[in-house]
């Protein structure tokens, strides 16, 4: 199904995105080959004026990543009412097997995306750039990754076959009862709760530990930051799949509808909206401690990452927190008030 | 002075005014941009607002269309369904009601109209048809022109039969005997998106004016009441009936939206040729600097402004065009589509159509269409100013003053 | 100096597109009117879908196999001759796409 004003849409992003970080290697490949901050000749002028040019073409290429996102999950939806068996935007996703890696591509290059612009963010502010070579070099690991994004997105729509009335008759014998309709099986609960709260009760006891650190004008160390790099990806897998597996069905009033992406429709309330900017916003202020502590070893640098880091840690807690009172919310209710309202 | 992020905002607001003047400075050339710019979003816009409007509009409608549809096919072509296939389907456990229905088409001679004519039973007794305010046929006229059968007529056909006040209009049969019909009611005008070519009336009238024989009617139309069991009856149907076409309601639905996809997306595709045109257009004069740009530029730098600060005011001079013009371009598409129906993508829509429905194409403002209208538009423009403004902020300071 | 005390570029810009959002705005809530005005139509549609089995949106009435979309032949197109074309201008723009099932 190209022939979609969605696909199209998504098509366009990616090809638009690919170009922008494409020419941004050629910079980064110069940058990475002579970049040197001692030589005062030609090439080192042009280059310094070439980095301009490559941080803003990908800040361009990750906005517009985002922006995909946010069509893929709206293309997701709209293709649900063209293929059979499809309830709902997970149907749609899982109808060929492109469908869900392009999605999981597009959010990685979310993250990546936050974490590039954090290290940009520190490198112009330090007069000698102490991270221009580093940033340069994940221009080149963003550069597959837009590739893998267009490709995926690609197979997936080509692949998509519209459930129409053909020419020889208008029942279809595949299998057309609904499937699609919850993405994760059932999980035992317990354990999972079990495993997210200890997880959420790490984060917060690492936050305040830091937080008492930075109080008392000490930096956060490689320990810290080693357990925020894991803990805070580790959270996000497991809030999606807690998301899913629990949090939804209790917002569908259906046992068995377990689906992330239907809570960001208008009958659910658009309970999704809040509830995944929040969750998004504190991963990546989460994931941007491990990478404002790795930036701070730059000569310079360090100034512009603390100050950030002084931001990031209570920001994801603040957003973390709000997080877990909109995904708690309907479950607690349902389990206080005894029933569906 | 004040907190970090008020001094950071000042700092935009004045990059803001600078961006501002310079755009002010080339109003000509800018003005163009933008005019031009609002044209093609405004093209790209009406085409999906009113491609969205048609969608919603029988998405909306044909939620109540046949459970299932039986049709009978020979050698590929639809052909009358034998009546003794109701009492067959009747067998199928599971069906609520069994209705069979005769329709065609009517070439109209003299406007060159085609009606879509349905016959259906119990007409114009039984059940009322809805949005009809049934007329009754004046009692002198039915005692001398009792042969005259009722019929029910969409708005449009009223009109190119040019009826005026008379009710009886005589129509064709195959073999050019004429087949007289009152008229006992029209379909309320604001139905016309699905009534305006039809004429209903009597399975038994239909039959007569085709010369269809009596054992037969064009398709059956099946009532199911558990929508989970429409799939296997279906399959059970078919299997029962040789040749039957079956046409599951689930089906229809996804046909639409499918066909309505794919037109929107083949005209986005042609109208792409427009967006690289103006892409083109705009890198065009995005690249080509004026001796006093370069100079102001020069003239920055050796003041201590860096590139990226020239940069952030090309930007921001991109996205003032950008917004502008894409908040002129879509006011124009909405008010194409509330003021004048579509006027200039219908004759699209409706080709030769002598009778031509009165269709008003309003979507439901919807989040997806306007970022989908946005990607198609403004982001190819701001990605093809990117580099045009790098190169016209590198120029160094001593090489132009 | 003169220029200060006119209202700055930001302001004008910010006047002008408020403006230009308002008069969207004013657009959108017009079709909502128009649309609000269809609903009645819209169940009386509805109930007369049910009642007459129609399958189809009246829009193009040019060609049979272009008014009853979803119920028509596909090779209805060439039903005139076995290298018929199609030449009902609609058609382009609204023959189905025919699945490769």
């Amino acid at each position: 199904m190209l022939f979609e004003p969605f696909s199209l849409a998504l098509l366009g992003a990616g090809l638009i995105s690919l170009y922008l970080v494409l020419v941004a290697s050629f910079t980064a490949v110069q940058v990475i080959r002579y970049w040197d901050l001692e030589a005062d000749d030609n090439r080192q002028i042009e280059l310094e004026q070439r980095t301009w040019l490559s941080s803003a073409l990908v800040q361009g290429a990750l906005v517009l990543q985002m922006v995909s996102l946010v069509i893929m999950i709206g293309a997701a939806d709209h293709f649900a009412d063209l293929l059979s068996g499809a309830m709902c935007a997970t149907g749609a996703l899982t109808a060929n097997s492109f469908g869900v890696p392009a999605l999981m591509v597009k959010i990685v290059t979310l993250f990546c995306a936050a974490i590039w612009l954090t290290i940009n963010r520190i490198d112009l502010s330090v007069p000698t750039y102490p991270l221009t070579t580093a940033k340069h070099w994940l221009i080149l690991t963003l550069l597959p990754l837009i590739c893998l994004d267009l490709g995926l997105v690609t197979a997936y729509l080509a692949l998509l076959r519209p459930d129409i009335v053909v020419s020889c008759c208008g029942v279809i014998f595949a299998e057309s009862t609904p499937n699609g309709f919850s993405l994760i099986g059932l999980l035992p609960t317990l354990p999972l709760l079990g495993c997210y709260g200890a997880l959420v009760g790490v984060l917060i006891w690492l936050a305040i530990f830091m937080r008492l650190k930075m109080a008392n004008g000490k930096t956060i160390g490689g320990a810290e930051a080693f357990v925020a790099g894991l803990g805070w990806p580790l959270f996000y897998l497991l809030s999606v799949v807690v998301i899913t597996v629990i949090v939804s069905p209790y917002v569908y009033a259906m046992p068995h509808h377990r689906c992330p992406f239907d809570l960001l429709r208008g009958s659910y309330g658009w309970i999704g909206y809040p509830l995944y900017l929040s969750l998004h916003g504190a991963v990546i202020a989460g994931i941007t401690i491990p990478v404002t502590w790795w930036s701070a070893r730059y000569p310079g640098a360090a100034d512009t990452a603390q100050r950030i880091q002084r931001r990031a840690v209570p920001g994801a807690m603040a957003l973390l927190l709000v997080f877990l009172t909109i995904a708690a919310f309907k479950p607690l209710m349902y389990n206080i008030l005894g029933g569906q309202w | 002075m004040g907190p970090g992020y008020l001094i950071s905002l000042r700092r935009q607001r004045n990059l803001l005014d600078f961006a501002l003047g310079s755009l002010w400075r080339a109003r000509w050339k800018n003005g163009g941009i933008v005019v031009v710019f609002s044209l093609v979003i405004f093209i790209i816009a009406s085409f999906r607002l009113m491609v969205a409007g048609l969608e919603q509009a029988s998405t909306a409608v044909l939620a109540t269309v046949p459970d299932i549809t039986v049709q009978r096919l020979v050698a590929g072509r639809q052909m009358p369904v034998p009546l003794w296939w109701v009492e067959e389907s009747g067998a199928v456990f599971g069906i609520r009601s069994i209705k069979p229905r005769v329709w065609g088409y009517y070439f109209h001679e003299t406007s060159g109209a085609n009606f879509t004519i349905i016959g259906v039973e119990d007409f114009p007794g039984g059940e009322p048809l809805p949005g009809v305010a049934m007329q009754a046929v004046s009692a002198d006229e039915q005692v001398e022109e009792n042969q005259f059968s009722p019929v029910v007529l969409g708005q449009a056909v009223h009109q190119m039969l040019a009826l005026g006040d008379r009710v009886n209009v005589s129509l064709f049969r195959p073999d050019l005997t004429l087949k007289g019909f009152s008229v006992v009611g029209l379909f309320a005008p604001q139905t016309g998106l699905v009534t305006d070519d039809l004429m209903v009336m009597a399975i038994d009238d239909a039959r007569d004016l085709f010369a269809l024989a009596p054992h037969n009617a064009t398709d059956l139309l099946i009532s199911v009441p558990n929508p989970l069991e429409v799939d296997t009856i279906a399959q059970k149907l078919m299997a029962k009936l040789p040749g039957s076409r079956v046409i599951t309601k689930a089906q229809i639905g996804k046909t639409y939206n499918a066909a309505f996809g794919w037109r929107s997306g083949f005209g986005m595709i042609c109208l792409i040729g427009t967006v690289a045109a103006f892409v083109i257009l705009a890198w065009d004069k995005a690249a080509g600097l004026s001796p006093e740009q370069r100079r102001e530029v020069a003239l920055l730098k050796t003041l201590g402004w860096q590139t990226g600060d020239v940069m952030a005011i090309r930007f921001m001079e991109s996205l003032v065009v950008c917004v502008v013009a894409f908040l002129v371009g879509t006011g124009l598409a909405w008010a194409h589509i509330v003021f004048t129906d579509g006027f200039l993508f219908k004759p699209l829509l409706l080709g030769w159509s002598v009778l031509r429905p009165s269709l008003s194409p309003v979507p439901v403002i919807r989040f997806d269409d306007v970022l989908i209208i946005f990607v198609m538009s403004v982001v190819p423009y701001l990605a093809a100013t990117i580099v045009p403004a790098w190169r016209g902020a590198m120029i160094r300071a001593d090489a132009t003053l | 100096m003169k220029w200060m005390s006119k209202p700055r570029p930001s302001t004008w810009l910010g006047i002008i597109g408020g403006g230009l959002m308002f008069c969207q705005l004013i657009l959108i809530g017009l079709a909502h009117v128009q649309l609000a005005a269809r609903t009645s139509g819209q169940e009386l549609m509805r109930a007369q879908v049910q009642r007459l089995g129609l399958s189809d949106i009246c829009i193009a009435t040019e060609a049979r196999y272009i008014r009853h979309l979803a119920v028509t032949d596909q090779v209805a197109p060439f039903m005139d001759h076995p290298l018929a074309l199609e030449y009902f201008p609609s058609g382009s723009l609204w023959a189905p796409v025919i699945s490769s099932r």
